[in-house]
């Protein structure tokens, strides 16, 4: 992992089209602004891995296995 | 930010509408959580399946089984950010129409997912999976009742 320190109010840019900024720091909170194009989604990482744990076990291929079982 | 609204009313005549199968294609340009790759999509309307819907993946087989909110819960309020509301062109409300994710369990029971909806826009047929502002108070997985 890549590990770069920064102070309040500095950032960094990923791609040359993604910045993340510290805005501030207090104790273990630090409060960070990301820029990003509408296409890339930017969320809580736990939120995200709950979200797509779902997402994965949803996902199927067999629309008449599901029809029989919604008919049932 | 805007806020979706859905009350279990709206929804009921819409769904019997039709008594054909029925497809319309949709656009992720940012595919779904987990599944990112897969960005076209079509959403299929079967009575059969009714109050269901069947999206079928484009890209790869991968398809998900989604129901409209209204079928769901009383009453359901989702709170976009910006930047989704942009990438779908939502203009207004009115455009946005949500389906919740639902999961079939081994038992044969069903749960919804309130908390990662995705939401299409009706005239430009961009949709996306969201994280809506007030996820915090929404269910992961929502159990349908029989």
């Amino acid at each position: 992992m890549l590990v770069l320190s920064r102070k309040t109010n500095e950032s960094i840019i990923i791609n040359g089209n993604i910045t993340v900024s510290v805005l501030r720091v207090d104790n273990d909170n630090v409060r960070i602004g990301v820029e990003a194009p509408l296409e890339i989604p930017v969320m809580r990482k736990e939120i995200y891995e709950e979200i797509k744990s779902n997402n994965e076990q949803a996902a199927g291929s067999a629309k008449q296995r599901v029809k029989q079982l919604v008919n049932n | 930010m805007l806020t979706i609204e859905n009350k279990s009313t709206e929804v009921a005549p819409q769904a019997e509408a039709s008594a054909e199968i029925s497809g319309l294609d949709l656009y992720f340009a940012s595919g779904l959580l987990g599944f990112e790759l897969n960005k076209d999509f079509e959403l299929i309307t079967d009575p059969e399946l009714a109050p269901y819907q069947w999206l079928r993946g484009k890209d790869a087989d991968q398809s998900f089984l989604v129901i409209p909110p209204g079928y769901v819960v009383e009453h359901y309020s989702i709170e976009l950010a910006d930047e989704d509301v942009a990438l779908i062109g939502l203009e207004n409300s009115e455009d946005a129409v949500v389906l919740n994710i639902a999961t079939y369990h081994a038992d044969e029971t069903v749960t919804v997912n309130l908390k990662g909806p995705i939401v299409y826009n009706k005239s430009t047929q961009k949709a996306r999976q969201v994280v809506p502002r007030n996820a915090a108070e929404l269910s992961l997985a929502h159990p349908m009742g029989n």
